[in-house]
């Protein structure tokens, strides 16, 4: 690659470690979406009627909206046309058992270090994996249920718990809301559910693991998660995907919920496939929309992200603040290298009386990247004494990458504190010769200062995810200091 | 509507115009300086009064300034009680009072600087080529129309030199003193020439004080700081309510040299600070710090250029304002850093704190970057008293007033206390953070 | 100790040393004295190794070691410390931790345990003390925000925390004020012993009245013009750099 002789971004390559494909026989629809296709997912997935009427609403809406032209992001239209919208590891039926997953799928989510047998599953850690847009498995169901938690397969909360997923499925992104999130409530095929039941603190972290194995499938999970007064969960989230040439469209919708003094924290580990680092051939388009509405007062919605992968990446975790006195805090940190694209960041509505938001933006690029923040910051007319504090840093690797921030600032009233902060900066070939000249490698300088760097948002994360993410980090700087 | 303010802004210009030969005629300006002057009238000519659209003075509105008819200021008298009480303990043998730009020896004592430190008239001052030289260029490329004015008037006015390897122990202290007026309104022009040779350190505050108010106060300031030198800089505004006060300084740092400077604002009609500052070389530092507390209609308006030359330097600002009343406050402020100011580090940020609806606060915190290898980082805030920890002092038995205060002060106490001098520190809270007290309603 | 002979040396395309013979020994403080451009701080670098500078000819000899072989790290850890002109910011780095680092790299080098933060922090405090430094530097990030006296204070910081066997202080004196001057001057003076050497490169003498050198070189033009005793510095005060270049 062209820029190998520069020592500082050669540190940021590393090959995708998680780039190899799974043989499983998989039951995927013929490419291509209509009306029938969206009625045959519901069939499939054996739905009533209310989740159909869901679907065809949203599909309708879609057929009206245009891919969004906004972002800072280059890349050519995308085919609808040639996506396969279903696709899962064969047998289809419901599993009873961790036994009847194929034993092809459960080996790739151990190589992912997500075992899912009894014997060897994190302790800690219940896990949902899916696979393909499918859940195969989930851990610890039971111990769950016993203090009253649903957390399942969102399909098989559609059969199970009907009722709850009618109340709130839509309610915090509208089928309508944007072009991707009509796609994916008319689409979507699977994801987690998760019923947090009133004064009850989650005895642990529920974590979803994502993969997309099949070429030229479309992976649409909708997540949704309820948290009832006085209760709370973290929630992690990780992503991978085989190394394929041609690029993958990822189109999630996450929604969360809480209740008065409720507290949801989210967190992603999202290391999708990014495409081939010389040419930027293949990747992943992760198009996600993740927004929590803190319905009940006093409650409190926390968004923790390491985005390290997608060959492009548009996503805003969001906070519909309502609740009078109610939080919501975004904390991210997103790499891009290779011919990575990312535009990222969040929107605050604040609408409540003394809401509380808190923004800290960490993004490094390198090689021939690119990396936006993109923030909203709205005031309604009755958030009176509203706050929010923003803080978005940029690292420079090298001088082909670039970085930008786009902070929006809307206020309605004018009883408003907001802060900001803003830097850029480099890691320097300087900066590493006063590290070697105190007898510290490069490696490690490398590490030292890109930890430093990233460690307001990794003290964020839950432990798991933290080692994890830094690992990430490190495993992106790997191979090529020396 | 926009010619009859086209209108008065030309007869504001000639009204100047005519000022200007009332100097020339009557007041007489020294043959050295004659040049200087023209030059800076020729410079003012060019510039001109600024409309509201004008970039420098985006926030700040001239109009009401320019368009007051003034009157050169003729020497008033001043009572040497009214001096002791604005001369900082510790300064006693070391002030230098400037009544109306003009520095009074007999209301001045300087024997506590020794040889260190060569003072002398502006005149003299610029038989020096370096000083004269600096002074002709500084006047080219003037951008401030004000400070021109300041230029094409300047007769009066010290240099001071802090002579090589010479470290000042006593703070220095600078009076201005200006007698105001008791009818029509008046202009003075004070130039103050500051000059450290390497390795010289210098530590001084400027106040400025009124007799009575209704003038104009139009002063100029060069700090030329050379190799290796530092200068530990505090300036106190305290003018009437009714002065107009606008200052300029400018700032020239060597290799290596330091510069670390806080204003306290007290705010009149109008106060406008312009700093202009150039790290010039390698190993430069720069710091400015500033706090203004402005109730009723008071205004202090800050525009600030720094320009990074050199690589290896850093430069920080730290303004904070607490507007009460009706009172407004504004930062504009820049900072450029030039392709070859590679590991620059610059930090710029802008509290405000507003106690009333009526009050406004303006921010421009810019950068303007050029190289590829620094870390510059710039904030702002506008913001009222915490409500949460207001209500925490109150469940300790504070009142909702006495609370307030409390909270209040805390907030400007983080600059206050970076100004290293005691004397001025303790006056501060006594003055600047009293006038919240007295309830404007 | 430090054995330099006839070297040449540049930075890019321009050469800055031409041909610089040095022998410096144990216990022995030098002085190199020039003005700005002269090549004192290349010297420096090319010491410890930066990889913009380039020797062309010429050997340097480091406890009869040839040092030009070794990289910057390996010559840090076989006893090289430079005190920077401009030390280098690093945010986000916490300046103890950044001292543990270093600290720990020679633990590994030497074959020692690592030390762990708790024990960490009474070798740092003692050494704190002996500087008498505020804890503000164990808790900031490593010279993020300090101003210039406050870098040059930490690093004769992690000069006393590394124990080096040759420092080389570059300009460790310019842009300190006369107060700071004297704290960092005393710090050297408690680290130096017959066992170490100091090489100081300075611009003004004034340091020199503080840290008695025993030698004084004077670098113009890429060459030694003059080598002696402490007093030649005095001389250099008092008729600044002028005579080095002669007008024609």
């Amino acid at each position: 690659m062209e820029n190998k002789d520069d020592p500082i971004s050669g540190v940021l390559d590393n090959e995708y470690k998680y780039g190899f494909v799974t043989d499983i026989e998989s039951d995927t629809f013929a490419k291509g979406l209509n009306e029938n296709v969206v009625r045959a997912i519901s069939r499939k997935k054996n739905e009533p009627e209310f989740m159909l009427n869901f679907r065809l609403k949203a599909y309708k809406k879609w057929l009206t909206m245009k891919q969004p032209a906004w972002p800072n992001v280059q890349y050519p239209a995308i085919d609808f046309q040639n996506i396969s919208y279903f696709s899962a590891p064969k047998p289809k039926k419901k599993l009873e058992s961790l036994g009847e997953v194929d034993p092809e799928v459960l080996r790739t989510f151990e190589k992912l270090g997500i075992p899912l047998d009894e014997q060897k599953r994190l302790a800690n850690v219940a896990v949902d994996a899916v696979f393909d847009s499918v859940s195969v498995a989930t851990t610890h169901k039971k111990k769950l249920m016993e203090v009253g938690i649903i957390f399942c397969p969102i399909s098989e909360a559609v059969q199970d718990y009907p009722e709850l997923v009618e109340e709130y499925l839509g309610t915090v992104v509208p089928v309508g809301d944007n072009f991707y999130a009509a796609l994916n409530s008319a689409v979507f095929t699977d994801g987690s559910f998760v019923y947090i039941p009133p004064d009850t603190i989650s005895p642990m972290e529920l974590s979803t693991y994502f993969r997309i194995n099949t070429e030229e499938t479309g992976q649409f999970e909708r997540t949704l998660i309820i948290c009832a007064e006085n209760s709370y969960v973290s929630y992690l989230e990780g992503c991978t995907a085989p190394q394929f040439d041609t690029n993958q469209l990822h189109a999630a919708v996450v929604e969360l919920v809480t209740q008065d003094n409720a507290e949801i924290k989210y967190s992603t580990v999202q290391n999708w496939y990014a495409g081939d680092p010389e040419t930027g051939k293949g990747g992943i388009y992760n198009f996600v929309t993740k927004r929590g509405k803190c319905q009940g007062e006093k409650s409190k919605i926390s968004w923790t992200q390491v985005e390290t992968g997608s060959a492009i990446t548009w996503k805003y975790p969001s906070c519909i603040l309502q609740g009078d006195g109610s939080v919501g805090e975004f904390y991210s940190v997103a790499l891009t290298n290779g011919h990575m694209q990312a535009d990222t960041g969040t929107k605050m509505l604040h609408i409540g009386k003394d809401t509380r938001s808190s923004i800290i933006s960490k993004g490094i690029s390198a090689d021939h990247s690119s990396n936006s923040y993109r923030g909203l910051v709205r005031v309604g007319k009755g958030a009176s004494n509203a706050r929010n504090y923003t803080q978005c840093d940029s690292m420079l690797v090298g001088d082909k990458c670039s970085a930008h921030t786009f902070p929006y600032i809307e206020t309605g009233n004018n009883t408003l504190q907001v802060e900001h902060e803003a830097s850029t900066s480099k890691i320097s070939e300087e900066q590493l010769f006063y590290f070697e000249q105190r007898g510290i490698s490069r490696e490690n300088a490398i590490t030292a200062i890109i930890n430093g760097f990233c460690k307001d948002v990794f003290k964020q994360l839950p432990m798991e995810f933290a080692v994890e993410a830094q690992k990430l980090l490190t495993l992106k700087l790997e191979n090529s200091v020396g | 509507m926009s010619s009859a303010l086209a209108e008065n802004k030309n007869s504001a210009e000639s009204a100047f115009f005519s000022l200007h030969k009332t100097f020339l005629e009557k007041v007489k300006p020294h043959a050295e300086l004659l040049p200087l002057n023209r030059s800076a009238l020729g410079r003012f000519e060019t510039l001109r009064f600024p409309d509201r659209k004008h970039e420098m003075f985006t926030f700040v509105n001239t109009k009401d300034l320019v368009t007051s008819s003034f009157s050169l200021q003729t020497e008033n008298p001043v009572q040497s009680e009214f001096v002791r009480q604005h001369v900082y303990a510790g300064c006693e043998q070391s002030h230098l009072t400037l009544v109306d730009g003009i520095l009074r020896p007999d209301l001045s004592d300087a024997t506590a600087l020794g040889t260190s430190v060569k003072i002398e008239s502006l005149v003299e001052a610029a038989k020096s080529e370096s000083v004269r030289n600096s002074l002709k260029i500084s006047i080219e490329q003037e951008n401030d129309v004000f400070a021109s004015i300041n230029s094409s008037f300047m007769k009066q006015g010290i240099g001071l030199r802090v002579f090589r390897n010479k470290q000042v122990g006593v703070p220095l202290q600078i009076l201005h003193v200006s007698t105001g007026s008791g009818n029509g309104s008046v202009m003075t022009v004070p130039r103050v020439f500051v000059h450290l040779e390497p390795l010289a350190e210098l530590k001084l505050i400027t106040k400025y004080v009124g007799v009575k108010g209704n003038y104009f106060i139009n002063a100029v300031q060069d700090f030329t700081v050379e190799d290796d030198a530092a200068l530990t800089y505090t300036q106190v505004q305290a003018d009437p309510d009714d002065a107009w006060h606008f200052s300029k300084n400018r700032i020239l740092l060597k290799r290596n040299s330091r510069f670390f400077g806080c204003q306290a604002s007290n705010g009149t009609r109008l106060v406008r600070h312009h700093s202009e500052a150039r790290l010039s070389a390698p190993g430069g530092e720069l710091e400015l710090n500033g706090v203004s507390v402005l109730v009723e209609d008071e205004q202090a308006h800050n525009f600030i250029r720094i320009h990074h030359e050199a690589d290896h330097c850093t430069s920080s600002q730290h303004f904070k304002n607490i507007i009460n009343d009706r009172g407004r406050a504004s930062f504009d402020g820049t900072v450029i850093v030039d392709k070859g100011a590679q590991l620059t580090n610059s930090g710029q940020l802008i509290d405000n704190l507003m106690l009333s609806d009526d009050g406004r606060a303006d921010c421009k915190p810019n950068l303007m970057i050029f190289a590829d290898d620094v870390k510059c980082a710039h904030g702002a805030t506008v913001g009222q008293l915490d409500v949460n920890q207001l209500f925490y002092l109150k469940t300790r038995g504070l009142s909702e007033l006495v609370a307030k205060k409390l909270l209040t002060r805390s907030f400007a106490e983080s600059i206050i206390q970076k100004i290293p001098f005691p004397q001025v520190v303790k006056e501060l809270n006594n003055t600047l953070l009293k006038k919240l007290e007295a309830d404007h309603g | 100790m430090l054995e330099i002979k006839d070297l040449y040396a540049g930075f890019d395309e321009t050469e800055i040393l031409k041909g610089i013979s040095l022998s410096v020994k144990k216990g022995e403080t030098h002085a190199i004295m020039g003005p700005n451009g002269s090549g004192k701080s290349t010297l420096a670098k090319i010491l410890s190794g930066h990889p913009s500078y380039i020797v062309t000819s010429g050997e340097v000899l480091f406890e009869g070691e040839n040092l030009l072989d070794l990289s910057t790290e390996e010559r840090s850890l076989a006893g090289i410390f430079m005190g920077f002109q401009y030390p280098v910011e690093i945010p986000g780095v916490n300046n103890a931790e950044f001292l543990r680092m270093a600290y720990n790299a020679r633990q590994v080098n030497e074959g020692k345990d690592e030390v762990d933060p708790l024990d960490f922090d009474d070798i740092l405090q003692e050494k704190m003390d002996l500087l008498s430094m505020e804890s503000k530097y164990k808790e900031r990030s490593c010279n993020d925000g300090f101003s210039g006296g406050e870098k040059k204070k930490n690093e004769i910081l992690q000069m006393a925390i590394l124990r080096p066997l040759l420092s080389v202080l570059d300009e460790t004196d310019s842009g300190l004020d006369i107060d700071a001057l004297r704290v960092v001057a005393d710090g050297v003076n408690r680290l130096k012993n017959k066992d170490n050497a100091l090489i100081l490169i300075t611009h003004y003498q004034r340091l020199l009245d503080h840290i008695e050198p025993d030698f004084v070189h004077v670098l113009s033009k890429g060459t030694f013009v003059k080598s002696g005793g402490k007093d030649l510095a005095h001389d250099l005060e008092a008729q600044g750099y002028d005579w080095l270049t002669p007008t024609n």
